[in-house]
């Protein structure tokens, strides 16, 4: 049954960039894609900065036209389909804020309707249905008089959000929504993001920088990485180490247990730790902070004992000076850059 | 909680129908407080005996009053709402909260019509032998000048996604113009010079009947293509992206806009001369008195709040009680300078205005 119905997504031979004077190749941006989302899920897009995540979202839109090939929103080519037809299908949510004095909540989540309603704009019982959902699903009840530009970013994000719903599109493509935003509210719109998917069917596709939120949440991640897009479950990129090719030759190197990009460090000397979990874990991660590979061997120059002094944890370090008792990490992880400077 | 929250909607319209009812009420004491005043001064029962019984009083009041100073008040009226509607548009389109009618530079086009008619041309003909026909012939000059500068905006705003761009360009094409005025000021003669500072200075009072007859039809014309682009107006608020992505026609509403303002300064400008002022100062005022974005409440607060303004800078300009009479320009200048200031203070944090 799902199968006989058109994907609500699909992009064929899809070149995305930018027009330049005469020459088509020179604003090329990224490899043509082939792409497709069958039906409701939530899709993640990351990649290094500059790659063309905000290009191939705003050509999904509709904004931007592609240089070639098609954008399908549920069979419909983006191109060849009326505008006023294409905003009943697809709703967007960009980085810009909107900080537009005196316009209120309400307001501009009932602009969302914009495709629906005639030359004055009248409002049917029908639209203040769809506008007092979009609100409740969004929870911004409360906002509802507030003016726009007394919004706080992430109160701005949600109703941005509102008004993408009271479009009443199958596709809703957004552009970093997390930007900008504090933990609980990257989780809280993730979290609403995820209820459209599976409450509401929609398709979401956003970009993000963050991918160990992303990973929580989305059905698939596109991977733009600088050879091809990969796609896949998160945790199928994790198996077939598509994270490892994101950032290219960077600097930066997945760690599969902590499921986020950090730093390659030059880990020349060994240390072996030794005590119970948490403990252990949190003074491995401070040792490699500070450059050491951390194992259980017990053959190596320092040894790091963590036991228990009543209450308090300490440290014991035994080496080649014989032993040296520390009170907490900070103290430990201070004397070893300190002795190794000497 | 819901009964509370459209209770509080329902205070906020009540407000906006009341604010409204008084500022039309205002705006018939304003009219009629500019027919009673001028130079002349005519007792005011003789006016309403005047206005409601004209057969009985021909003569030199009837004149005064239905040949200049209804003509006069009618044509503040227009002028207000016009120049006040267009630069609400402006605002908007180029997110902008400076932005005016001239921005595109039709008022310096319109200018250089004149200037050409009465600077260059103007040895040509003995330029007082009809007064109606030179006036008619200013009047074309500045529409046919206002015209060209109003298509090439138009070429460019079909060719260039860039509303910035735009407005650059329509900002060179009027200093172009200007240079060209200057050019023609600097080899004409005194009187002619003249002639031209008069009319750059703006007038109110000038128009025939048959004149204000096309004034009104032109107005006309650009005022429907103003109600079309209301709910546009509204979207563009958000930005272009937004607005693409909400289904609007960005050229074509671009279009739409330009047209609409053009007809209508334009022709103000034409009939007129430069109105400074009006058409930046008065979309502020309406957004500060109804506090709301919507265009569908803005557009009809102009109209009336710059039919105010004008009448109120041309009783202002006619000095009640003194026998001369102020350029009106410069009065426009006076009463709209200190809310310029006052925009450009209060938006130091650049949050959008339009």
């Amino acid at each position: 049954m799902i199968g006989s119905e058109k994907p609500m997504l699909r992009l064929e031979d899809l070149q995305i960039g930018y027009y330049r004077s005469g020459r088509r190749n020179e604003g090329r941006i990224y490899s043509p894609l082939n792409l497709e989302a069958a039906g409701p899920e939530m899709i993640g897009i990351i990649g290094r900065n500059g790659i063309g995540k905000s290009t191939l979202l705003r050509t999904l839109a509709g904004i931007q036209p592609p240089l070639q090939g098609k954008v399908f929103i549920r069979g419909s080519d983006s191109r060849k389909t009326a505008r006023s037809e294409l905003a009943r299908l697809i709703s967007f949510v960009s980085t810009e804020s909107v900080r537009v004095q005196n316009l209120r909540v309400m307001e501009l989540v009932s602009m969302g309707r914009f495709p629906y309603t005639n030359w004055l704009g009248k409002l049917t019982g029908d639209d203040m249905r769809i506008i007092q959902d979009a609100i409740e699903h969004t929870g911004i009840q409360h906002l509802r008089h507030k003016p726009v530009h007394k919004l706080s970013d992430g109160e701005r994000q949600k109703v941005m959000i509102a008004r993408a719903l009271a479009q009443d599109t199958p596709v809703i493509i957004l552009d970093e929504p997390t930007a900008f935003l504090d933990l609980p509210a990257r989780h809280e719109i993730l979290r609403i993001l995820s209820n459209l998917t599976r409450q509401r069917s929609k398709l979401i596709v956003f970009s993000t920088h963050d991918l160990a939120i992303a990973m929580d949440e989305v059905d698939k991640l596109w991977l733009m990485t600088d050879e091809g897009l990969l796609e896949g479950a998160p945790e199928d990129l994790l198996i077939n180490h598509g994270f490892a090719k994101l950032f290219g030759n960077s600097d930066m190197e997945f760690d599969t247990g902590n499921m986020a990009f950090r730093f390659s460090r030059d880990v020349s000397r060994n240390i072996s730790v030794h005590g119970d979990d948490p403990l252990r874990i949190y003074t491995c991660k401070a040792m490699e902070r500070i450059g050491y590979r951390t194992i259980r061997d017990q053959d190596t120059d320092y040894i790091i004992h963590i036991n228990m002094a009543g209450n308090s944890p300490q440290w014991v370090v035994t080496g080649k000076e014989g032993q040296i008792t520390f009170p907490s990490i900070y103290a430990l992880t201070t004397h070893f850059i300190k002795t190794n400077r000497i | 909680m819901a009964e509370e929250l459209t209770s509080l909607d329902e205070g906020r319209k009540t407000r906006s129908y009341l604010l409204s009812i008084s500022l039309i009420a205002l705006l018939l004491v304003f009219f009629l407080v500019d027919l009673f005043t001028g130079p002349v001064s005519i007792p005011m029962q003789h006016v309403f005996a005047l206005i409601f019984k004209p057969d009985n009083n021909p003569g030199i009041w009837h004149s005064i009053l239905f040949d200049f100073r209804l003509p006069k008040a009618i044509t503040a009226v227009m002028a207000g709402s016009s120049l006040a509607v267009s630069g609400l548009q402006m605002q908007t389109v180029f997110r902008n909260p400076l932005a005016g009618p001239d921005v595109l530079g039709i008022s310096s086009g319109a200018s250089l019509g004149v200037a050409l008619v009465i600077l260059g041309f103007g040895s040509y003909f003995e330029f007082n032998s009809s007064a109606s026909l030179s006036s008619w012939m200013q009047i074309i000059a500045a529409w046919i000048g206002s015209g060209i500068v109003l298509f090439l905006v138009l070429f460019i705003s079909l060719r260039i996604r860039d509303i910035m761009t735009i407005l650059i360009l329509g900002i060179l094409f009027g200093s172009a113009a200007s240079a060209v005025v200057s050019i023609l000021q600097y080899f004409s003669n005194q009187s002619m010079l003249k002639a031209f500072v008069v009319w750059s200075m703006g007038n109110l009072g000038n128009l025939t009947g048959s004149q204000l007859q096309v004034l009104c039809l032109s107005l006309l014309i650009g005022f429907i293509l103003t109600l079309f682009s209301m709910r546009v107006l509204n979207v563009l608020l958000l930005g272009e992206n937004y607005s693409r992505s909400m289904g609007v026609n960005i050229r074509f509403t671009r279009f739409l806009v330009f047209a609409s303002t053009s007809i209508l300064s334009g022709s103000i400008t034409a009939f007129c001369g430069p109105l400074a002022f009006v058409g930046i100062v008065v979309p502020h005022l309406a957004r500060m008195i109804f506090r709301t974005a919507d265009h569908r409440w803005l557009i009809p607060a102009c109209f009336v709040l710059g039919a105010l303004l004008m009448l109120l800078a041309d009783l202002i300009s006619q000095f009640p009680g003194s026998q001369s009479v102020l350029p009106i320009n410069s009065v426009t200048a006076i009463l709209g300078i200190p809310v310029v200031i006052w925009v450009i203070v209060s938006n130091r944090r650049l949050v959008n205005i339009s």
